[in-house]
């Protein structure tokens, strides 16, 4: 699939995955822990609430600190086992809250109460770790009025079939979720965007319904915006700033769901890949540990195994199996130590490979030569760091084998620091 | 916590196309395998000595700068390889073993390692090897006189030279399938026009060469020697003569392509191939050499910085 041909007359081209006749395994009743990130730093323990041994019910808003709004809403019913500082992802600070699932039943009612109520406030005070990954920011306006409301149907990555199987079976929540949207941002314009193999079935939504390329990586906010709404951001600028809010179409179903059914829907599609390329869809809450997801799929992992949350051109490596699934997990992939070589110590030999490649016409030649000696402020100004789109399709056809991605991800996370820095002293 | 695996964790992306280095170098060597083959062929064992020299000592130069310089080693990449292979089929076939070793060493120590290794060079390393052994052997140089023992009966006259001397009507002895087929003396390899051509297309397809440098450079070379021609057909050979004669087709597909020294972006490989060929012919018709192809790839390379520099506005940038 990924192999080039010894005869190459065209660009090499990989394509979205597409959604077969494939039926979720629900693995609600098997996880007997949940692990459950609260976006905010453990410093201190004398402003945490909870401790270990605390109950909790299906359902229920747990606000870990007296001093910040941050909260994480129980997918099910159980005890508090322990309460932990955790390194996530670039370098956040998470606290961690391990659950042990009961058996007892109980359900908080306070969504219920709430959702009456459809509000922006209610989506804030309840849903920031609804499947799919909704933003607060993003539908709230906050850097822009929202002008279009763009629903992503699109996947994250190859391999995800995610969004495909929540656009097929769950098109009346996604309807729903489009109208409670609607009536929160009041955006004068929503797009669904699809890959153009899935046009069908969906045409009694209330929203404009485009379709994109299926070639990677089409769906890429930049380039897909690009496409269906003829407007090329800015480099580097967001489309919230443009007053574009795209959400994920797993988040507006689960939107639209957790209204109509008067409770959270915290279940998230996740597909699995295994070694062989395999692919398995589950269903399971958002918060169950990835070991046990991956025990449902009888995916054993073994020493020097790579395990992928995201996908095989951008995901992000897992060090453990202790890790749950994430609101944006779409796709989790177990690859075998031997799949993918090394990175390499040749320099760029210039063959022009990662230019003639990018979508988004960035000199990659050029751009790799800085980022390697940490010139990142040269690469941001003359040689479009931030054009890039980071799909990875660089790194994965540099015959030198240099890590570029990892070059240009790390070059723009020193970037936001550095600035970031900057912005306070003035 | 589940039992504890080792797990690997490395950067995105975790699929490769499985190209490398060393395929691309291969893909070199084998293009050229059918001109060496045919070179061996029409000058026998001494083409063989020359081409085998060239490719080894070239590996050595290499292996022996990486052990001095403290670098790591590059020999396994195969890039000393095929710099020592397209070096050997520019040479005569009589060339003295000592000539071959400088060569190389030229190519390989001064042309490449010097300026830091592969991927660092900003000339081809062949193209500069070349230059030094005509300015400072250039009797080894001469096809007529190093080729005064073979008689493989055809013409044994150095076509360019012939016609630099001479002019036009000498041009007129050789026919376009003789030259094309490498019946012409010369180098060990660039005279043998037909399977260069099948080894450059071969490189095409494979996508290790960019097809806009080659054929911006011959179509460049069909244009300014057909305007030379016109405007004196008795001076100047018309532009099939200067197609296949010399080093237009290896300069064309293995010296101007040469990943580190030329262009990346699609109008600059073409500017940047246009002035290959045209360069080539103004050396042949009113420069001092016979045969310009080396000093043309000089001269593009020196310009491939600037030119690369024309690029397409990359997303987002448009204001």
């Amino acid at each position: 699939m990924f192999q080039r041909s010894l005869f190459r007359t065209s660009r090499p081209r990989f394509f979205y995955q597409t959604l077969t006749t494939e039926a979720p395994v629900a693995v609600t009743a098997s996880s007997r822990r949940m692990i459950l990130f609260c976006d905010h730093p453990l410093e201190r323990t004398d402003h945490l609430c909870i401790k270990a041994g605390d109950m909790v019910a299906a359902g229920e808003r747990i606000v870990p600190f007296s001093d910040a709004s941050a909260y994480v809403v129980a997918p099910v019913a159980g005890r508090i086992q322990a309460v932990s500082p955790f390194v996530g992802d670039f370098g956040k600070n998470w606290t961690r809250i391990d659950l042990a699932a009961e058996d007892r039943g109980d359900v908080d009612s306070g969504f219920a109460a709430a959702a009456d109520q459809v509000s922006l406030e209610t989506v804030r005070q309840w849903m920031t770790g609804l499947p799919g990954g909704l933003e607060m920011a993003v539908i709230a306006g906050a850097e822009a009025p929202i002008d279009t409301l763009v629903v992503a149907a699109t996947e994250s990555d190859l391999l995800s079939v995610s969004a495909q199987y929540v656009l097929r079976h769950r098109i009346g929540a996604v309807s729903r979720g489009i109208d409670v949207l609607r009536e929160i941002t009041n955006a004068p314009r929503v797009v669904l965007v699809v890959g153009r193999d899935t046009v069908q079935g969906i045409g009694h939504v209330n929203a404009e319904i485009r379709a994109v390329s299926t070639v990677y990586p089409a769906a890429a906010p930049g380039l897909m915006l690009r496409e269906v709404l003829h407007r090329e951001l800015p480099a580097g600028g967001s489309p919230a700033a443009a007053g574009i809010a795209v959400v994920p179409v797993e988040a507006v179903a689960a939107l639209g769901r957790s209204f109509a059914e008067k409770r959270l829907a915290l279940e998230k599609v996740v597909t699995v890949v295994d070694k062989s390329g395999r692919r398995t869809l589950f269903e399971v809450p958002v918060g169950t540990p990835v070991a046990d997801l991956l025990a449902t799929a009888d995916i054993q992992l073994e020493n020097g195994d790579r395990l992928i949350a995201g996908g095989p051109m951008t995901g992000l490596c897992r060090y453990t199996d202790d890790y749950p699934v994430r609101p944006d997990t779409h796709c989790l992939m177990v690859q075998d130590a031997a799949a993918v070589g090394r990175v390499g110590s040749d320099p760029c030999i210039n063959c022009g490979e990662c230019v003639r490649i990018c979508p988004a016409r960035v000199p990659v030649n050029m751009l790799v030569r800085f980022l390697e000696v940490g010139k990142y402020e040269t690469a941001a100004a003359e040689y479009d760091l931030f054009s890039c789109l980071d799909c990875g399709l660089c790194a994965s056809v540099c015959p030198a084998r240099i890590p570029i991605f990892q070059y240009i991800r790390l070059a723009k996370y020193e970037l936001a620091l550095s600035r970031a820095a900057e912005a306070e002293n003035v | 916590m589940s039992e504890a695996k080792q797990l690997i964790v490395s950067h995105a992306p975790f699929v490769h196309d499985g190209s490398s280095i060393a395929n691309r170098s291969g893909h070199v060597l084998l293009a050229l395998t059918p001109a060496a083959l045919a070179g061996m062929f029409r000058w026998g064992v001494p083409a063989l000595g020359v081409i085998a020299l060239a490719v080894s000592s070239a590996m050595l130069w290499e292996l022996a700068f990486n052990k001095v310089a403290r670098r790591s080693e590059g020999i396994s990449d195969g890039n000393a390889a095929a710099i020592g292979l397209v070096l050997g089929l520019l040479l005569p076939a009589t060339s003295p073993w000592w000539l071959v070793i400088v060569g190389t060493f030229l190519a390989v120590v001064i042309g490449k390692q010097i300026f830091g290794g592969i991927g660092a060079n900003p000339f081809n390393p062949v193209a500069v090897s070349m230059a030094i052994l005509a300015v400072s052997w250039k009797q080894f140089l001469d096809f007529d006189a190093m080729l005064l023992a073979y008689d493989p009966g055809f013409t044994m006259l150095e076509p360019l030279t012939a016609v630099k001397a001479f002019g036009n009507e000498v041009a007129t002895r050789f026919s376009v399938f003789d030259l094309l087929m490498g019946r012409q003396t010369g180098a060990i390899g660039a005279p043998f026009g037909l399977w260069l051509i099948v080894g450059g297309v071969y490189l095409v397809m494979s996508g290790v060469v960019r097809w806009e440098i080659p054929t911006a450079f011959l179509v460049a070379v069909i244009v300014t020697a057909a305007a030379f021609h016109l405007a004196d057909p008795l001076r100047y050979a018309g532009p099939a003569f200067h197609l296949f004669t010399g080093y237009t087709l290896i300069g064309a597909f293995f010296l101007a392509t040469e990943d580190s020294s030329s262009p990346v972006n699609f109008w600059p490989m073409l500017i940047y191939g246009a002035a290959g060929g045209l360069m080539t012919i103004l050396i042949r018709n009113i420069g001092a050499y016979p045969d310009g192809v080396i000093y043309a790839v000089l001269v593009i390379n020196m310009i491939n910085p600037l030119v690369d520099k024309i690029r397409p506005k990359a997303l987002g940038k448009v204001t």
